[in-house]
């Protein structure tokens, strides 16, 4: 046992302590055709306030103690978690208890199911802990035919309906929105891009490729290198102090910039393209958060993300390229327009840089 | 677009916390896997009896409020919102329409106010000022929750019915408390410094009380070192209370004393508030070590964020400007936080947000309520000043 409790002092020191937060409680349900599967994350301490779980009363939970008390739990649970379809109540069964840890402590995990029959709206009515602290939440979170949405249970909102034929309140199209609204923005993205095609604009060959090709194969490579480092981070792969990350962001402006004004990055285009957009990659996920992942919903989040980013480039491009087309043969753009943009950039970027390294928040945009 | 935006944001993030950590089977039963807070603690033991006894008779409104207030004072000691809900769950019976009686009404504006429902606190106890006129704690609580609403006139009528009934240490100190939030700080300050010296055996716990004031007048002021003195004497007088203790975390940090703001703030990491003032400073006094206390506020952020919780954005919006370095998504939180609370620290975080995201025009409510309470907080005076001249 005091190897255990040895155990159990490290990993609390490991991180910092515990927060004080209000109560939730975390449920996450995927909806089947005729079945319901899930997850419902409840805090010990929650646990403990409801049914009781210090068997021997000394402070310290045992697992023989939770395990002790499974049979409470699950009924706490199949009482205050009522699924409803047609007016038949399905029952819920508990698959496997586990233990977790959040931010606040540890929770028990259960792995739910149920067979739940009909062609109706399934009905969800949420009561856990309600009556002993009424500031609980039940934050759920549901997945069906690839799309999530969420809830806030309350005691003034206790009911949802879970209706896969609904519009559903996010999903691919809503994750889409996020990411152009995000691009769109995102002024030193945006930079970045116009930046590493400006050299395309006098309408000369880049690398043996047309422009079109060479916008393509840059545009293309930005999008995997920043796809793959978007779901590193999410997934909290990588996790990289966001100034830091920001700062390498206007980093990437000037070199591109300087690059130029006289070559020396190493590689072709697109492959400096694909190094930079893994920099970026890491800023966009600040727009999602600092999260981690559950299978299908996750996957078309992201997704839907990427390609929202992607749309919106793909319209800066096609912009760009419709004010530098007509212009295309004019010696000025080659002699004019690159030095002179690449000038601006860089003028700019080095403000972000020197702004957001320092932290000094002066940079007006 | 906003609404399905953010409902996406937080159907991810809830998605996401389930993936934070494997859930795991432990492997032995003897494996400690969690120690409850408090357990040996005879006033949570005395708190749960409380509570025990209310289930018998849970309309016995005087036993409800003493649970209520065992609770809330818990909660208060700790800064842990759990015991807030249970200091609500022993009042709930009143929710349902019963009709409260003035003692459940001020245990749930107690209650709404740690869980910084301003306005809603203060309907509360405007009942009960209308039921029980010589109620002067309800008085006296007013004026708090008019301070925080960023409304020092209302406050100090609130004080002058405190005087009336019951003069002395107390009401000049609320008196000075609010004054010290419009014009009158100077006054406010000397006043006050001069009851406290006329009053010297009042109890231990009012004079604590007017020394914190006389501490939070300086600071506005600018006198930082009359502040902490000030602070310093209430705190040998009757403790230094989590109030009082953040309160002079923040005037180190203002002062620029980083060191003393990490040993005031060790071990009290599990509060938001002090987590936040805790890597503020390590940014400055070793910032290899700030980072894992930004990702952990980051965390608690988003907590906040998934369970739809608006009652602490001006901490998430100060987190977000000075160490996430985000003044645009700052100052979108210091603007809904400004219309839900509005002391000087509200006023003051959306006007370094306004200024950081070059967007003066975004300060224009709190510059004209500056302008209208006519606070004289330096602080908020600079931040003013270089928003009026910022292009």
């Amino acid at each position: 046992v005091r190897a255990c409790l040895l155990a159990l002092l490290l990993w609390l020191a490991a991180g910092p302590a515990w927060a004080h937060k209000a109560s939730d409680a975390y449920l996450r349900l995927t909806l089947e055709p005729d079945a319901v599967t899930g997850t419902l994350d409840v805090a010990l301490r929650d646990l403990d306030l409801a049914i009781g779980l210090d068997g021997n009363g000394d402070g310290a939970l045992t697992w023989g103690e939770v395990k002790a008390r499974r049979g409470a739990i699950a009924s706490y649970v199949a009482q205050r978690l009522r699924l409803e379809r047609d007016g038949n109540t399905c029952a819920l069964t508990d698959r496997e208890l586990l233990i977790d840890r959040h931010t606040d402590g540890a929770y028990a995990v259960l792995r739910l199911a149920s067979v739940c029959p009909g062609s109706g709206p399934l009905h969800l009515r949420y009561a856990l802990l309600f009556d002993r602290d009424p500031s609980h939440r039940g934050l759920l979170a549901v997945t069906a035919g690839g799309t999530v949405s969420s809830a806030v249970l309350s005691p003034e909102a206790p009911e949802v309906t879970l209706d896969p034929a609904l519009p559903p309140a996010s999903g691919l199209p809503a994750f889409f929105v996020l990411g152009f609204e995000h691009i769109s923005h995102g002024l030193d993205h945006l930079l970045f891009l116009v930046v590493i095609l400006l050299p395309l604009a006098s309408g000369r060959r880049v690398g043996g490729d047309r422009p079109a090709l060479a916008a393509f194969k840059i545009l293309t490579a930005f999008t995997v290198a920043h796809g793959l480092s978007l779901a590193l981070a999410v997934l909290g792969v990588v996790t990289l102090p966001s100034r830091l990350v920001e700062s390498a962001i206007a980093a990437t402006i000037v070199l591109a910039a300087m690059d130029n004004l006289r070559p020396f990055l190493p590689g072709r285009r697109w492959q400096v393209a694909f190094g930079f957009g893994l920099i970026h990659g890491l800023g966009f996920a600040s727009a999602l958060g600092p999260a981690e992942l559950p299978p299908l919903g996750l996957a078309t989040a992201l997704l839907g993300f990427n390609l929202g980013i992607e749309a919106g480039q793909i319209l800066l491009a096609a912009l760009f390229f419709a004010a530098a087309f007509p212009l295309r043969h004019l010696a000025l753009l080659d002699r004019g327009l690159l030095p002179a943009g690449s000038l601006a950039a860089l003028a700019v970027a080095g403000l972000w840089l020197v702004d957001r390294a320092l932290a000094l928040n002066v940079a007006p945009f | 677009v906003r609404r399905r935006r953010a409902a996406a944001a937080i159907a991810l993030a809830i998605l996401a916390g389930a993936a934070a950590a494997e859930p795991f089977l432990p492997a032995d039963d003897s494996v400690v896997v969690e120690i409850l807070p408090l357990a040996g603690s005879p006033v949570v033991a005395q708190a749960r009896e409380l509570s025990r006894e209310l289930e018998l008779t849970p309309t016995d409104a005087q036993l409800a409020v003493e649970t209520a207030r065992a609770w809330l004072a818990i909660g208060r000691a700790e800064g842990d919102p759990r015991y807030v809900g249970r200091a609500q769950a022993a009042l709930s019976p009143w929710s349902a329409g019963l009709e409260p009686p003035t003692g459940v009404l001020q245990a749930r504006s107690a209650v709404l106010r740690a869980q910084h429902e301003f306005p809603a606190a203060l309907t509360l106890l405007d009942r009960v000022v209308v039921l029980e006129p010589d109620n002067v704690q309800a008085q006296l609580d007013r004026a708090t929750v008019l301070e925080n609403l960023g409304d020092p006139r209302g406050a100090r009528q609130a004080c002058v019915e405190v005087g009336y009934r019951y003069p002395g240490l107390l009401a000049d100190a609320c008196l000075a408390s609010a004054e010290s939030l419009s014009s009158g700080a100077a006054t406010a300050y000397t006043t006050l410094a001069a009851a406290l010296a006329r009053d010297p055996d009042e109890k231990p716990g009012v004079r604590s009380w007017a020394l914190t004031v006389l501490g939070d007048i300086a600071a506005l002021r600018g006198q930082h070192a009359q502040a902490e003195r000030h602070y310093r004497d209430a705190a040998a007088l009757d403790g230094l209370d989590l109030y009082l203790r953040m309160a002079l975390a923040d005037l180190l940090l203002h002062m620029g004393r980083a060191v003393e703001v990490l040993e005031l703030t060790e071990g009290l990491e599990q509060q938001d508030g002090f987590l936040l003032r805790r890597a503020l400073a390590m940014q400055v006094v070793r910032p290899a070590e700030a980072e894992p206390l930004r990702l952990e506020f980051a965390r608690r952020v988003v907590a906040m964020r998934q369970r739809g919780d608006e009652s602490h954005l001006r901490d998430a919006a100060r987190f977000t400007l000075l160490l996430e370095g985000q003044p645009r998504e700052a100052l979108a939180m210091a603007k809904r936080n400004w219309d839900r609370q509005r002391a000087a620290g509200d006023a003051g975080i959306l006007l370094e947000a306004a200024l950081a995201a070059g967007d003066p025009s975004a300060a224009r409510p709190v510059l004209d309520w500056i302008a209208q309470t006519g606070i004289e907080d330096v602080t908020l005076i600079a931040l003013a000043q270089r928003l009026s001249s910022a292009p």
